[in-house]
């Protein structure tokens, strides 16, 4: 395996710390035509993006991106592909996860002015792919001549002829949500495979039993870049993101050393904060509510609802761009269970611009202020699914300026050995 | 109130009644013809076998004699017919399989380790045929009036089910109660996934295929795939059956509420629900009809969830793709995600399969890849040594 030496993470950005927002950089540019010649040349604003951008061109046959959340990924694969299908005339599949990260993929590429196609089934609604046109049947082709892009979710490439629609390169968006054996697949269709994505949040849906490869760590069921890791590893490129653009340094403190050991990211946020009547509110807090009750406790999403009205109730948002009042729109809210964010999304019927949901469903969003039902709320001991460390990342890991934690002192008691995150939560500030 | 509520509610009924509660009124595995029920310890002088199959006595053995004992019962990959296990604990199975590991790459006892090997590959595929496991499918048959952990043992739903006897007969005497009744629909593609699964596995013995080999990645693939399609089947042969349908309204798997006619569209109806926690989303195909989850009619529409969203403060599903004058406004509906059509299911595995086939892949085939190398431009090589071009 080749790991690319990174440049160490830069010093954390002084977001969430002083009162105005003060300019700073913000999130790296992602032009049309990459302001200067060919699209994708923003790649080479940064070191680690221009390696993987020199890796594929070059031809390694296996580069994994592990990403920390907010550090660019969706703009790195479609900036990626632009880059190869233009200026090196490659013909490039793209493969997501989702059909929503499959349209935002396609939008992004039509920004760009290259020629890119959206895989999409006829009987569906035309998608809102912006420029880049879903196609289906005999119109699913790369051009005659030059590069191109064509963007699927993975399992409609499953249905694609790997001889008619083979590519030079394979790029797979979200690539730990990519099981082993659906990366397999796709390598009928490109001699080469970039994949990008997240190391630290959910795993792949897998409904069946996986014990015939449990002690397998090339097993079909595990994420991919995990198992090409384990099966190929002469032959892997790594290049690692270092910097998160969407969390600040207070978050990145806690969630880098829980769920990402192995990849030391920094903040390169821009200042960014809540104010509110008493002041300026901290990045990340935590309120306890006990919930005897377990974790169906209406004390809970009751909270939960409080919170959202008490920020969308007079706090000003603070960014570069200056400050305004918090909307709803700015605020979601994240539960463990479709139950709870059922219940939530019910007491905050009059407020339907806020998003609720569970985490599998906040995958890829973020917003400026969140509130997060701790996963172990309401649990005496934790175990199985309210334990999973992916869940618990992506929940701690969608907001920019602030982010309160409703915590259960009750279930503090079943983490009490201080080496977990909800210990570590509840030296956060209290709200 | 939640799923936790309602099984607390059916137990503590159970517990007052002194008789289980059924939770499916259709019966969890197809109707088995070849049952052999089998108890497997492992020992450090060896591995202690017990099995009874209808019409035969209960015998033992151990070591080799108990490859020797499953033989004689038929259970062998040379039979003409495949044999069904019915195990009554977690520890039969991992024992079978180690004295599968102990049996000789030929003759008689090779034959019964390959359908020892068999089972165990099989005993992932939830409703199969192939294996049953009596707790797991009493659990998913009724509930009891004793705690949830008492029921991982066999003994208690023996004496909750009043089955008389005791050892593998009163196993086959329970397999009959599990079983009576008609099988919940759809369990039959399961039952034909496992005689695909038998003959490949026979045909593979007869070729001299050896099952203790690690399975390649095509295969792992394929694998996992007939795995997760089983599994999914299997949940919604469950949403088949109006008890578990009337359970399912509190998991959010199954959604009531009233219908009404989408303004502008005869192709669209927005079901106004009962509760707000639908598991429904966007792209679902779904099958409805009019009435309660526990009714089953026959006639059904159905469509594909085209929105969601909360409307003073009730969740609202937009269904397209469903004639409106199917459900009338102001009529009760309710909705169940559809369930997958085993023929599409198979036609995916085909295609994974053939893309394993690939050969020309270093992902399919496993091998270590050739590096073909292309010129990159000086901009990009710079830039990727770290001087960056600053765009």
């Amino acid at each position: 395996m080749r790991t690319i030496p990174a440049a160490a993470p830069p010093a954390p950005a002084q977001g969430g710390t002083g009162g105005a927002a003060a300019p700073a950089a913000s999130r790296p540019p992602e032009t049309a035509q990459g302001g200067q010649g060919w699209p994708g040349r923003d790649l080479l604003t940064a070191p680690e993006t221009a390696q993987v951008l020199h890796a594929a061109w070059s031809g390694d046959p296996a580069i994994v991106v592990p990403s920390p959340p907010g550090a660019g990924k969706t703009r790195l694969v479609t900036l990626l592909a632009a880059a190869l299908s233009d200026r090196a005339g490659m013909r490039v599949g793209i493969a997501a996860q989702t059909r929503q990260q499959a349209i935002e993929l396609a939008r992004r590429a039509g920004t760009l002015g290259v020629h890119a196609v959206l895989i999409w089934p006829r009987s569906q609604p035309r998608p809102a792919s912006g420029s880049t046109p879903p196609v289906s049947g005999s119109r699913i082709r790369f051009p005659v001549q030059g590069g191109g892009i064509m963007i699927a979710t993975t399992a409609r490439w499953l249905y694609c002829d790997p001889h008619s629609h083979y590519c030079d390169i394979m790029l797979v968006d979200e690539a730990w949500q990519a099981t082993y054996a659906d990366i397999g697949a796709l390598g009928a269709f490109a001699g080469q495979i970039v994949c990008v994505g997240d190391p630290g949040q959910i795993a792949p849906v897998v409904t069946g039993a996986v014990s015939r490869w449990e002690r397998d760590p090339r097993g079909p069921h595990i994420p991919a870049p995990d198992a090409l890791r384990a099966a190929h590893e002469d032959a892997l490129t790594v290049v690692p993101l270092l910097h998160t653009w969407r969390l600040g340094p207070a978050t990145t403190a806690i969630v880098q050393p829980a769920y990402y050991p192995h990849l030391p990211f920094a903040s390169k946020r821009p200042p960014e904060h809540l104010a509110g009547p008493s002041g300026q509110l901290p990045e990340i807090a935590h309120r306890p509510v006990p919930a005897p009750g377990g974790p169906d406790d209406p004390l809970l999403t009751a909270a939960c609802a409080a919170r959202v009205r008490e920020l969308a109730g007079g706090h000003q948002l603070h960014t570069a761009a200056g400050a305004r009042s918090l909307a709803p729109a700015d605020i979601a809210v994240v539960a463990p269970h479709v139950s709870q964010a059922g219940a939530i999304r019910a007491l905050l019927a009059d407020m339907p611009d806020v998003l609720t949901g569970t985490a599998n469903q906040m995958q890829g969003l973020e917003r400026p202020a969140v509130v997060t039902l701790h996963p172990l709320a309401g649990y005496r001991e934790p175990g199985g699914f309210n334990a999973d460390p992916g869940r618990a990342c992506v929940m701690l890991t969608r907001h920019r300026a602030h982010l309160t934690v409703i915590t259960d002192p009750l279930a503090a008691r079943a983490d009490a050995d201080g080496t977990t995150l909800l210990s570590r939560l509840l030296d956060t500030p209290q709200v | 109130m939640t799923a936790d509520w309602y099984d607390l509610a059916q137990r503590l009924y159970a517990a007052r009644s002194r008789t289980v509660v059924a939770r499916l009124s259709g019966a969890p595995v197809p109707r088995l013809s070849n049952p052999v029920a089998i108890r497997a310890r492992q020992h450090r002088a060896g591995i202690t076998v017990t099995a009874a199959a209808p019409g035969r006595a209960e015998a033992t053995a151990r070591g080799t004699d108990a490859l020797t004992l499953l033989h004689d019962f038929g259970v062998r990959i040379t039979a003409g017919s495949r044999r069904t296990l019915v195990a009554g604990d977690t520890s039969t199975l991992p024992a079978l399989l180690a004295l599968a590991h102990s049996a000789g790459p030929d003759g008689a006892q090779a034959d019964t380790a390959a359908h020892l090997a068999w089972w165990a590959d099989r005993a992932d595929f939830p409703g199969s045929s192939a294996v049953v496991s009596l707790t797991a499918c009493c659990q998913a048959r009724w509930i009891t009036g004793t705690g949830p952990a008492a029921e991982n043992r066999l003994g208690t739903w023996l004496a909750w089910l009043a089955v008389p006897g005791t050892g593998c007969p009163a196993m086959l005497a329970l397999l009959d109660r599990v079983q009576a009744g008609r099988p919940l629909t759809l369990l039959e593609w399961i039952e034909r996934a496992d005689a695909d699964s038998w003959a490949f596995a026979r045909r593979g013995h007869d070729g001299g295929r050896d099952w203790r080999q690690p399975d390649s990645t095509g295969q792992a693939a394929t694998g996992l795939r007939a795995r997760c399609d089983t599994t999914d089947l299997y949940a919604a042969a469950l949403l088949t059956d109006p008890l578990f349908r009337r359970r399912a309204v509190h998991t959010g798997h199954v959604v009531t509420g009233i219908a009404a006619t989408a303004p502008g569209s005869k192709n669209a109806i927005i079901v106004t629900c009962d509760r707000a926690d639908a598991r429904l989303r966007a792209g679902d195909d779904i099958t409805g009809w009019a009435g309660d989850p526990g009714d089953s009619p026959a006639d059904r529409f159905a469509g594909t969830v085209a929105a969601t969203g909360i409307s003073a403060g009730t969740l609202t599903v937009t269904i397209t793709g469903t004639r409106a004058s199917v459900t009338p406004g102001g009529t009760r509906v309710t909705i169940c995600p559809a369930a997958p059509d085993p023929m599409v299911q198979q036609l995916g595995r085909t295609r994974l399969r053939e893309l394993y086939r690939t050969r020309t892949s270093w992902l399919t085939t496993g091998r270590a890849p050739a590096v073909v190398r292309r010129d990159v431009p000086l901009d990009i090589v710079v830039a990727a040594a770290g001087a960056g071009s600053g765009g």
